[in-house]
């Protein structure tokens, strides 16, 4: 297989697994052009692999993960709910029924190992061990970030829930 | 209490929002392919080509400028009717036609049919449509996924274990590859089976067109050999009218030998805030106003006389997000200075409104 049949086959599919690691369309393009010049540059070493799609998909995580550690130094970071109580959000028509779905708000606004960690085990199925290989961690490092993440998805939802019923002005269902 | 069906439903959610990479694609393909002939010749023979295909009269093409003697920073000049030959027959209930894509260096190399469940186009989120027919020229049926019969001839046919999403390839005509990509199902259908139905169904369109309405003049120097994928639909509402008003067009811009090394992307029909710091400036002779970061994103923003928002972004890849590479030619290894974001602008070349009557249907 040649590197462009690689990405006539397998660009969508990787495109949606960066969106669901990163939450974000652009840096997920942005990411997985990176990742594909530098495969481009050595696709004989990456075709031999075993699976070059996995192969590929470790680096655009690991292109994830490192890149929020160099971000990470030059912004500020701000929760969604920080946001909220700095500006209110310019209505956007075409978001407004994503806004509702609360989880996957709450999902984009997880740690960024925390949403990998379950965008491997729920997105794309591996276990506990093949995650903890690619993200270079212990299995129990993994089920650490699992049930964080978890807890706080719950915690978020019951909170959300909550401030609906009473009346919020951010909330999304005003 | 948050199932794993939530959760997956929501990943599912978030997938969606994935971009279709048709810039992505036209960058990297940029990179790998040949110089197969010299500009102008190939040049003249494509749009003459094109031109017969499409019916079109010789002087209803962009008029050319005179070459620059030395370091050419004019882009080639796409044919303004690009054919787009196939179409499928058969697409699911409630699909209708939303974007219209087709990509030129010195030859026009690929073309993209979309289809999804209304006539909206979000170029700000990039979805992908439900079913995709892509194009492209001096391709090999690659050997991947698994062999199926396409109306007799050979296929290939893959997907994602567990995914709505699946791919058919074969060859419509020799050295032509044609895809399907099946990407979601509203609201139900087996993604395999409807990819392979759709791809069996694909037959000749001596018709349908992909209009070219906007093309860059004057570029910086080092941007004569350059990839350029047009990008045609519209941004309305569900429900709301299909006007010429609404169309949205986009061009993305790859220098071939260096890409990504400065991503400029033009798009008319979507708006977009003035951010804090911003100048004002006059171009093409209108008030607007102008971003300038040698090291981030540069922007300038005009509205056109018919009201409709055109706005030029520049990326510089080394310090853009995750894009970091070195560059491996030095004359693209600077930004667009002010002047040169404003003279590409002023020089952008608006051609006639587009015919649209294939917006939201079949």
């Amino acid at each position: 297989v040649s590197f462009d049949d690689f990405v006539t086959a397998r660009l969508p599919a990787l495109l949606r697994y960066a969106t669901v690691v990163t939450c974000d369309p652009h840096l997920a393009e942005d990411i997985v052009q990176e990742v594909l010049l530098r495969v481009q540059q050595r696709w004989s070493r990456v075709a031999a692999a075993d699976q070059p799609e996995a192969y590929v998909k470790r680096m655009v995580l690991n292109e994830f993960l490192s890149w929020r550690r160099r971000r990470a130094a030059r912004e500020v970071p701000l929760s969604l709910g920080r946001l909220d109580q700095v500006s209110r959000a310019t209505p956007d028509p075409g978001t407004v029924v994503d806004e509702r779905d609360e989880l996957v708000r709450h999902i984009a606004a997880l740690p960024p190992r925390q949403r990998a960690v379950l965008a491997l085990r729920y997105f794309e199925g591996l276990d506990d061990a093949e995650i903890a290989a690619l993200m270079h961690c212990r299995q129990i490092t993994v089920r650490s970030h699992c049930s964080r993440a978890l807890a706080t998805l719950r915690a978020a939802l019951n909170s959300t829930t909550t401030t609906a019923l009473g009346g919020s002005p951010w909330s999304p269902t005003k | 209490m948050v199932t794993d069906e939530m959760i997956r439903a929501a990943l599912e959610r978030i997938a969606e929002r994935a971009p279709d990479g048709v810039g992505l694609r036209a960058g990297l393909a940029g990179r790998a392919r040949l110089r197969r002939q010299r500009r102008t010749i190939v040049l003249a023979g494509g749009a003459a080509a094109a031109t017969v295909a499409a019916g079109v009269p010789a002087a209803t093409l962009w008029p050319r400028r005179k070459a620059p003697a030395v370091a050419p920073s004019e882009p080639a000049q796409p044919p303004n009717r690009i054919p787009l030959r196939w179409r499928p027959a058969w697409l699911p209930d409630g699909l209708v036609e939303l974007r219209r894509s087709a990509s030129f260096d010195d030859e026009v190399t690929e073309w993209l049919r979309g289809w999804g469940p209304h006539p909206t186009y979000d170029r700000g989120r990039k979805g992908l449509p439900a079913v995709v027919l892509w194009m492209a020229r001096d391709r090999d049926l690659p050997k991947i996924g698994r062999p199926v019969s396409i109306n007799g001839g050979p296929g290939r046919i893959h997907n994602d274990a567990g995914a709505p999403e699946c791919g058919v390839l074969w060859l419509g005509a020799p050295g032509q590859l044609l895809t399907v990509s099946v990407t979601k199902m509203p609201p139900t259908g087996d993604p395999e089976e409807i990819g392979l139905r759709v791809a069996r169904s694909v037959v000749a369109d001596p018709l349908a067109v992909c209009e070219v309405t906007v093309a860059f003049g004057w570029l910086p120097p080092g941007y004569g050999d350059t990839q350029q994928t047009f990008d045609l639909g519209v941004s309305v509402k569900p429900g709301e009218p299909v006007t010429p008003a609404a169309r949205v067009e986009s061009v993305f811009l790859r220098p071939a030998n260096a890409a990504p090394a400065a991503l400029a992307t033009l798009t008319i029909g979507v708006d977009r805030p003035r951010p804090e710091g911003a100048q004002d400036v006059t171009v093409r002779g209108r008030p607007g106003w102008l971003v300038w970061n040698e090291q981030d994103e540069s922007v300038v923003y005009v509205r056109l006389d018919d009201g409709r928002p055109l706005v030029l972004t520049v990326e510089v890849a080394q310090i853009h997000g995750a894009v970091h590479m070195p560059l491996p030619s030095d004359r693209n290894r600077r930004a667009w200075t002010r002047d040169e974001l404003l003279r590409v602008v002023d020089e952008i070349r608006l051609g006639p409104v587009p015919d649209l009557s294939w917006v939201g249907r079949r």
